[in-house]
């Protein structure tokens, strides 16, 4: 069993996806966020529980989903010129890892984006300076902790993600087999030496995530004691 | 100059304001904590929205009811400046002004200089404002004074026609408090900036005021 | 687009260097190609096997094969939403006889390619006296594996052996019901439980691991038919050709030993 593989697939499959995650987490999260309109937050809050959504079903049934949507016959399958849509390739395994661990991202950009000073804003405004550059320099600079956090959080998703992969992607040595995959087959071949290597790989990577999500908590924490201690009263 | 004749509905009671400013002049809004004195800044600046009546600054109405007309705080050019500072704390002190300087080339719609043009203005507005030194401190290293000092700076950098002050002194100690009013006389001779400046304090208002304006659970008229 | 400004370059140097290796991670791995390979889509408990007889198999058919190994329901899901399957190959008929009757498969080329029995084995710490009866020995058991009737097709054939022995009622307490084979394998290896009953071939690699020991093997009139592992070429295979030639490699003799040594049956 070649080991090497899947650690290289997980670790390219779950960094596309966390990028991709993070830029529409992000962007979801600061739009669907400003609406102040009625009809607009009534769609907004709709959008929110669809985002939502995958973190409530069980992965084999987001899997499913998946499987329907990217399929040949499938809305989105049937764009992508390919005989069996989009399935049993890697950019299946991407989508999954995207869907599953878009909520996480998502939900800790919410947090973040209005964890921001609102004062910080305000004066950004009527200093003149535009909406777009006020978000890039301001909001997302001090939202930043909350973002990292999120990204690695939908990261650690991305890698662990195993039940809709499995339906979508397949579990194709070489091609499609990511790290938990690969651990099934090697657990359900009685591969125990392949299963406890791959375990290693998994804690080593979580041990790397939670180093980073408990900086940025750390960060977040210092920025909030800042602005307590140092800002004045509201 | 400013001139608002407008209503805002409060939690406790109605904010009423009838008030003009004369280019160059300043006025003080003296009034007990929780009168009404912030949302009034609010509105003017654009931070908050009344519910009937005008707002003209500089000849440009950017607030009417009846004409539905809204105009963001960016097309406002009222600069403002908050109690609490509300500076970035991520950037430090050069840099926080830099960005109210590009942000006023923008809003005027004429070409940014260079990056380096920029820090330069910036870097003299620091030294207007007796903080050079300073510049590459983040907020957070400054004392209270030094912090109102930049915060000051940043809203001049970007060049408003009219500067709103909402207790910009209240949290510092007497000392400095006395250094900030020579500091706003000298800032304020020769220019023709209106400036509001709102606070609880009497002899703030007798130090810095052109003329004085008693708030009242919201209710403010302006006689002259 | 610049998304981090440049002021925060400094702060943020061990995450753009996480950025960067992920991106040399993602762009160096893509280069994985070469023509379309046949996707045989197996049952998980034909991994180990496929995966010796890969070489031979694609000598054998003129193609690369790729193994898609996964639940045989979680199989015929796929297939039925038209993932690029070339050969299937469930651990029970049932989920075959579906797709023959959608039409999903190229009849003529269904054969059985390997068989299975049921077997109950004991884990090695439970004493295992082999001149009782079954009923007397399961008796003195307190806790038994049997595989979920509905979700593993182990326990389907188990449920078979217990009505027709007639022991269902006086073990209902004692079972504890696992939702695949390999759960039940784990049960015994940790002895957690007595004994349970499993395919011959799970057996063979407890017993040959020192975990469990051998207590009896049920015939197919027990167990309510053989213990069968159907394979089909897939009306969408993109080459039936060597998709053919594979599932006739698998009744061909290298195979038939491969299969033997893991502790399968002839068909």
């Amino acid at each position: 069993m070649n080991l090497l593989d899947p650690i290289l697939l997980s670790l390219r499959v779950a960094g596309l996806a966390t990028v991709i995650t993070a830029v529409l987490g992000l962007f979801l999260a600061a739009r669907l966020n400003a609406t102040r309109s009625r009809p607009g937050r009534i769609l907004a809050g709709g959008l929110e529980s669809l985002i939502l959504a995958p973190m409530v079903f069980p992965p084999t049934m987001t899997g499913y989903l998946l499987l329907l949507l990217l399929g040949p016959n499938g809305p989105v399958g049937s764009l992508w010129g390919a005989s069996g849509g989009l399935l049993f390739s890697w950019l299946a395994a991407v989508i999954a890892s995207v869907v599953v661990s878009l909520p996480l991202m998502y939900q800790s950009a919410k947090t973040a984006l209005t964890s921001v000073d609102p004062h910080c804003i305000a004066a950004a405004r009527t200093l003149g300076s535009s909406e777009r550059r006020i978000f890039w320099k301001i909001t997302v600079p001090l939202a930043w902790p909350g973002i990292a956090g999120g990204m690695a959080l939908a990261f650690a998703r991305a890698i662990g993600e195993f039940g809709a992969t499995l339906m979508v992607a397949g579990n194709i040595p070489g091609a499609t087999q990511t790290i938990p995959l690969a651990l099934y087959s090697a657990v359900e071949s009685g591969n125990t030496s392949a299963a406890n290597l791959l375990l290693g790989v998994t804690v080593a990577l979580s041990f790397a995530i939670v180093i980073v999500v408990r900086w940025s908590e750390r960060r977040t924490a210092a920025s909030r004691a800042h602005r307590l201690a140092g800002g004045g009263s509201r | 100059m400013i001139q608002a004749n407008c209503t805002r509905r409060l939690p406790e009671f109605v904010l009423d304001v009838s008030l003009s400013v004369a280019p160059g002049e300043t006025l003080v809004i003296q009034g007990e904590s929780g009168a009404g004195k912030t949302s009034l800044l609010e509105c003017i600046a654009g931070l908050a929205a009344p519910d009937c009546g005008t707002i003209i600054i500089n000849q440009v109405t950017v607030w009417s009811s009846q004409d539905r007309i809204n105009l963001s705080p960016q097309e406002r050019a009222a600069g403002f400046v908050f109690q609490d500072t509300a500076l970035f704390p991520h950037m430090c002190a050069l840099e926080n002004v830099s960005f109210a300087v590009t942000a006023g080339y923008r809003r005027r719609h004429e070409t940014v200089p260079q990056k380096k043009a920029v820090a330069a203005l910036a870097q003299q507005e620091l030294e207007r404002l007796g903080i050079a030194h300073l510049a590459h401190a983040r907020p957070r290293m400054l004392s209270g004074g030094e912090r109102q000092r930049l915060a000051l700076a940043r809203a001049l950098a970007a060049q408003p026609s009219v500067l709103l002050l909402d207790e910009p002194f209240s949290a510092l100690d007497r000392k400095t408090r006395e250094e900030m009013w020579r500091i706003v006389r000298e800032l304020k001779t020769g220019t023709r900036l209106s400036l509001v400046l709102v606070t609880h304090d009497h002899e703030e208002a007798q130090v810095l005021a052109d003329r004085i304006l008693q708030i009242d659970r919201g209710l403010i008229h302006d006689d002259a | 687009m610049r998304i981090i400004p440049f002021f925060m370059l400094n702060s943020l140097r061990p995450l753009w260097l996480a950025t960067a290796i992920a991106g040399l991670v993602i762009w160096s791995g893509s280069g994985c190609s070469g023509k379309d390979p046949l996707i045989i889509s197996a049952a998980s408990s034909l991994g180990p096997v496929l995966e010796e007889l890969k070489p031979a198999a694609e000598a054998a058919c003129g193609s690369r094969i790729a193994l898609n190994l996964a639940g045989s329901g979680a199989l015929r899901t796929q297939i039925e939403s038209g993932a690029p399957a070339d050969v299937f190959i469930p651990a029970a008929s049932p989920d075959m006889d579906l797709l023959e009757k959608a039409g999903l498969i190229l009849r003529d080329t269904r054969r059985d390619c390997a068989a299975n029995a049921l077997v109950l084995v004991s884990a090695t710490r439970t004493l295992a006296d082999g001149t009782h009866d079954l009923a007397t020995t399961l008796a003195v058991w307190s806790r038994i594996a049997v595989g979920d009737p509905v979700s593993a097709p182990v326990g389907r054939y188990t449920t078979n052996v217990l009505a027709r022995l007639g022991l269902e009622q006086s073990l209902s307490n004692k079972v504890v019901t696992g939702n695949s084979v390999r759960q039940i394998v784990s049960y015994i290896e940790t002895g957690s439980v007595d004994g349970g009953f499993v395919f011959a071939t799970d057996a063979q690699r407890l017993i040959q691991a020192g975990k469990a020991r051998h207590l009896r093997r049920f015939t197919p009139a027990e167990s309510g038919g053989e213990v069968r592992y159907p394979a089909a070429v897939l009306a969408r295979s993109h080459n039936p050709e060597a998709a053919r030639k594979f599932v006739l490699f698998l009744s061909g003799t290298t195979a038939q030993a491969a299969f033997e040594r893991a502790g399968f049956t002839k068909p």
